[in-house]
């Protein structure tokens, strides 16, 4: 028999968030490989996944239950627990595998963008904050940000590894669940359900995080 | 006396790294600084000309002057890379030895696009030459793609 999947696990703002993120990733790459001399669109790109990450800090503070870092950051121990499959009790929302993923690709991605803010490629393009830093710094950032590509890449084919993992493995469609935003009671803590927060504080959440990226990227405007 | 020995090995140590201060300070290898100075040269006209082309600047009858000045940039630009200059201050990948041909062939297209550009500032027209521009930055990134470390 077939159990239909409606318990409320990801909330709309974080379904949104993921795939969006999935969107503009790949639009970062395409629109360096393709885009025009200036990377205007590369650069758009950027602020833009910057907002997403500045939002998705917030939110893992103030969101819905399954969003906060509180809730899916795990220690060391329960980690080596969960992996040699000790406890196998469910997770509502991230496993703790997918937890420190989760921190493992938030600190990546944000560390890209960052970078990529001080970066010059040396012919006609540099970051809105180049002009804050030595010569020699902004080298450094900007090799961070080309080489930090290779290690993107690698996050992202082991987070596609993990989610055919958990289908073969476990019978679990972490897919489908970001997609509607709700697993079936097979996968989760008995009676357990996401508390979710209203709609219109995460779009506060965007809000200052759009705000907030501005600013930054206009800092020569107040220097 | 072993409390004296232990304080001469410290400070002979520490007089010993400021030795390597030489190697954090400015680069003396003449090829490497002369080529830097004439890539910098080459990326000032380069945003000149985009300021012209791209932002609306006022003296676009000047683009034939950043034209040839990248050129003439590239025609000074002299033994630039002899063996062992990759190793210093600079961003030069083994490549450039190991693939002399396909690193000369890099030069080349960048110089015919320097000169195509040059050319299209003085046919005068403007939709020429932003596609000259543009040419001649994408031969930039394509050298920088296998030629310099990332």
């Amino acid at each position: 028999m077939k159990q239909t999947c409606d318990i409320p696990v990801w909330d709309l703002p974080t379904r949104l968030f993921h795939w969006l993120l999935v969107l503009l990733v790949a639009g970062a790459w395409l629109s360096y490989k393709f885009g025009d001399v200036t990377m205007t669109w590369h650069k758009w790109n950027g602020y833009a996944v910057l907002t997403l990450l500045l939002f998705r800090l917030l939110w893992g503070f103030i969101g819905s239950s399954t969003a906060r870092f509180g809730d899916f950051v795990k220690g060391p121990f329960t980690l080596l627990r969960y992996l040699r499959g000790g406890a196998r009790e469910p997770s509502l929302g991230h496993n703790p595998a997918g937890g420190w993923s989760v921190l493992a690709m938030l600190t990546v991605l944000i560390v890209q963008a960052v970078a990529g803010l001080f970066t010059s490629d040396d012919i006609l393009v540099s970051g809105p904050l180049n002009f804050l830093v030595s010569s020699d710094t902004a080298d450094t950032l900007s090799s961070i940000h080309r080489l930090g590509y290779y290690v993107l890449l690698g996050l992202v084919a082991l987070h596609l590894a993990a989610l055919v993992f958990h289908r073969l493995a476990h019978g679990e469609n972490l897919v489908r669940a970001m997609i509607t935003g709700n697993k079936g009671p097979a996968h989760v803590p008995p009676g357990a359900a996401a508390v979710l927060r209203p709609l219109w504080l995460a779009a506060l959440c965007l809000t200052l995080a759009a705000l907030a990226v501005w600013f930054g990227i206009n800092a020569w405007l107040f220097w | 006396m072993k409390r004296l020995t232990m304080i001469g090995c410290a400070f002979a140590g520490a007089l010993a790294s400021t030795f390597t201060l030489p190697a954090a300070a400015d680069e003396t290898n003449p090829y490497i600084v002369h080529r830097q100075g004439t890539y910098k040269t080459i990326s000032g006209h380069m945003d000149s000309l985009k300021a012209m082309l791209f932002l609306n600047h006022e003296a676009q009858g000047q683009a034939a002057y950043h034209a040839e000045a990248i050129v003439e940039a590239y025609k000074h630009m002299g033994n630039a890379y002899p063996a062992g200059s990759d190793k210093g201050k600079t961003k030069a990948r083994a490549e450039i030895w190991s693939q002399p041909e396909k690193f000369r062939e890099a030069g080349r297209n960048s110089f015919a696009a320097a000169t195509a550009l040059a050319e299209a500032t003085q046919m005068g027209d403007q939709k020429e030459v932003v596609e000259a521009f543009k040419k001649l930055g994408s031969t930039c990134k394509a050298c920088h793609d296998d030629f310099r470390k990332k």
